[in-house]
């Protein structure tokens, strides 16, 4: 292939209230000499269409209409001067509440002819707010800052908090907090309470806020900085969580215990949009959209001023999340790998990674171990209910000195359990830059009946999700790794 | 003026492997790095002077063949005489080599006999394998002493393979001495230059990986053969 070629990405993002798309040009470039073994990057990343916010079509409270979605990308690939076959690579992530993510694939499935093949179709509350930060500029801000840099994405029905330093993800955390999650009347007379906030609301003294009654602008001020000093205070890290209880998602992630302080907190999402503006002063002026979100909003610009670390809007707020998920998400594998290609693309693979004993150091037994191990825990976490395949990949971690016995041995290894667990392919994923023979290997050794795809040098985690796409040109494969999916 | 953020310092230095931030003694280097710098040198010397085993050669299933230097002060002193190979050499190649095979691979110790002795256990068996994915066959193997770059043209006017292979030890620097380059060329004979050659280089376990180097040539071998050609004008 030639030394530079571009890459056409979607981004579309259905949230609670608002649906939007961005289309970007990644520029892929070679970056290795000529005499080393080729390696192709994502140098340049530039969105060259934003589509204007669209409300999000709603049969009811929560079903999106398919077709009136239809209509609205329909619309905006054309003043793009887009087909979907243009489209290589991108991501549709619907954000907000359970009842709408459930949607996931429904949506993808009637998106995939009129929008284009996608690699990412639902995230998890990880992955909207690492997207969020990435698109709002907060973690590109962490790494010309000393100390965190937290990004709370605030939408309709989610926050959702991630927490970057040097330019890395390090924790996340999510809150039922949102915009949407009460609606009313320009009156005050609440049209609906999201049942995610419903138990919250009476146990925290807003039993007045009910469905059909109309609420004072005095007491929705106060749900609202109640909000703002729920999420100001639960981004510290030292709070006791069981007395958040609108706080969810990874609790793993929220083991994690930085050694730095927090710089910076940016605030995205439609929330954040609205924290420049003055705060409303009458009812019909804070109902304006048929939400809290200005009351909020207003709340948290007020909070932000006592509070003792910079806290502002980010300046790409409202589509953060979008510009993260069209074009951010694509990431390329090493350039020399396996891959049958009638495998692929490859979707919501979850990864297994496999652990090597210590004690046995990088030894060949210790190698053989670790990766049957690691088959063994796919089969048995993955194993897929009767006609449904097994379907995992396994992350093969660094191994400092990488010699030829040790590959033959890795390959063994899979090889022997992807028959012994009747595995219909091995999907492998090296740290080393070892895939291409890895693969090989497999291959000889299986008598090529076993498809596989070996890809490397992709940063990834243990119970990460990861989508693989169709190889392009010659050279390279783009996937996406999602972090762990939603937990309700 | 010392430089003060250490944390940054660090990434710097985790970033080459070049002698940076290493401090001084006054205006000297520090004992620590001299006595370093020196054995890296040593080193680099040892690497030039020494022989590839023999147990290795069997393990890679090599014979040997003498270059036209048949001493290592002559290989240094005379370049040419590298290029070439003695009558006996020519003989042991036309009886025991398979003629006009799809790929030839041949070992040199070139400038660093330690390069082959790190590297070419790795990436030869991963050679092989990529070959074998590819439906390609390779010719007999074999190692030349004291071989320099250009022989590759003179093996081919011998036993005329479609392409060739030559792994071949590097001149030692102080970072490695182990360090070895693959070079490539299709159809190889008299008056072939390097910009009809391919070359991997860097091949160290700190360097390209010597397995996934050993998976590539083999990619590149199969295209060589379809475009019929092999340097700059192959489509890559």
């Amino acid at each position: 292939m030639q030394n530079e070629e571009w890459l056409t990405s979607a981004g579309i993002d259905i949230g609670t209230s608002t649906t939007k798309c961005v289309f970007s040009r990644l520029k892929i470039e070679r970056q290795s000499g000529l005499s080393s073994l080729p390696q192709f990057h994502i140098t340049e990343r530039n969105v060259f269409y934003e589509s204007r916010m669209h409300r999000t079509p709603l049969i009811g409270d929560s079903q999106i209409d398919l077709g009136q979605l239809e209509r609205i990308l329909a619309s905006e690939y054309s003043n793009a001067g887009l087909l979907p076959d243009d489209i290589h690579t991108g991501a549709v992530i619907i954000t907000g509440e359970t009842a709408f993510k459930q949607q996931a694939d429904v949506v993808l499935h009637s998106l995939a002819a009129s929008a284009g093949e996608f690699v990412v179709a639902q995230a998890g509350g990880d992955l909207e707010a690492v997207l969020a930060g990435r698109g709002s500029g907060a973690e590109a801000r962490s790494l010309h800052v000393k100390g965190q840099v937290v990004n709370v994405d605030i939408g309709g029905g989610t926050a959702n908090a991630a927490f970057f330093e040097g330019g890395s993800c390090i924790r996340t955390l999510n809150f039922h907090i949102g915009g949407r999650l009460i609606m009313l009347e320009r009156d005050g007379s609440i049209t609906r309470i999201s049942p995610s906030v419903l138990q919250w609301l009476k146990a925290a003294g807003f039993k007045m806020l009910q469905e059909g009654e109309v609420a004072e602008i005095g007491r929705l001020r106060q749900l609202a900085e109640r909000w703002s000093e729920m999420l100001l205070e639960g981004i510290q890290e030292t709070v006791d969580w069981s007395k958040y209880p609108l706080i969810y998602g990874n609790p793993d992630s929220r083991k994690v215990r930085a050694e730095t302080e927090i710089a910076e907190i940016w605030i995205s999402g439609g929330v954040g949009a609205l924290m420049e503006q003055e705060s409303p002063p009458n009812l019909a002026e804070a109902a304006r959209f048929g939400d809290i979100g200005p009351l909020l909003a207003s709340a948290l610009r007020i909070a932000g001023i006592r509070y003792p670390v910079k806290l502002q809007a980010a300046p790409e707020a409202q589509r953060a999340t979008v510009i993260g998920a069209g074009v951010h998400t694509a990431m390329l594998s090493g350039s020399t790998v396996f891959a049958d290609r009638m495998l692929l693309p490859l979707r919501n693979l979850p990864l297994v990674r496999v652990t090597w004993h210590d004690q046995l150091g990088e030894e060949l037994t210790a190698i053989e171990l670790g990766v049957k191990e690691a088959f063994a825990e796919g089969k048995q976490k993955y194993g897929g209910a009767g006609t449904e395949a097994c379907k995992f990949a396994v992350i093969v971690p660094h191994l400092s000195v990488c010699t030829y016995p040790m590959i033959r041995r890795i390959a063994e290894a899979a090889a022997a359990s992807a028959l012994h667990y009747q595995l219909e392919m091995a999907v492998i994923i090296c740290e080393n830059d070892i895939a291409k023979a890895l693969g090989n290997c497999i291959h000889l050794i299986t008598g090529g009946n076993l498809p596989c795809v070996c890809l490397d040098q992709v940063a990834a985690r243990h119970g990460d999700y990861v989508d693989i796409g169709e190889p392009v040109g010659e050279g390279y494969i783009p996937l996406a790794v999602k972090t762990l999916v939603f937990h309700s | 003026m010392p430089f003060r953020d250490e944390d940054r310092m660090q990434e710097l230095k985790q970033a080459t492997p070049a002698r940076i931030g290493t401090g001084r003694a006054g205006t000297r280097p520090t004992t620590r790095e001299l006595l370093k710098l020196r054995y890296d040198h040593a080193a680099a010397v040892d690497s030039v002077y020494g022989s590839v085993s023999t147990d290795l050669l069997a393990e890679l299933g090599l014979f040997m063949v003498d270059s036209g230097a048949v001493d290592q002060e002559l290989y240094l002193r005379r370049p040419d005489l590298g290029r070439l190979l003695p009558d006996h050499s020519i003989q042991q190649l036309i009886q025991r080599c398979i003629p006009s095979p799809q790929v030839q691979l041949v070992v040199s110790d070139g400038l660093s006999a330690g390069a082959i002795e790190h590297n070419a256990g790795d990436l030869i068996p991963a050679l092989l394998d990529s070959l074998q994915v590819q439906g390609l066959k390779a010719g007999t193997p074999f190692f030349v002493r004291n071989g320099r770059v250009g022989i590759m043209n003179t093996i081919g006017d011998i036993l005329h393979p479609e392409t060739i292979v030559l792994l071949i030890g590097e001149r030692p620097g102080l970072i490695t001495s182990h360090s070895m380059s693959a070079y490539l060329c299709y159809r190889p004979c008299a008056g072939m230059t390097d910009s009809d050659r391919m070359v991997i280089s860097n091949i160290h376990q700190g360097g390209t990986p010597p397995v996934e180097a050993g998976a590539h040539i083999g990619s590149l071998i199969a295209r060589m053969l379809k475009q019929k050609k092999s340097g700059v004008g192959l489509v890559q």
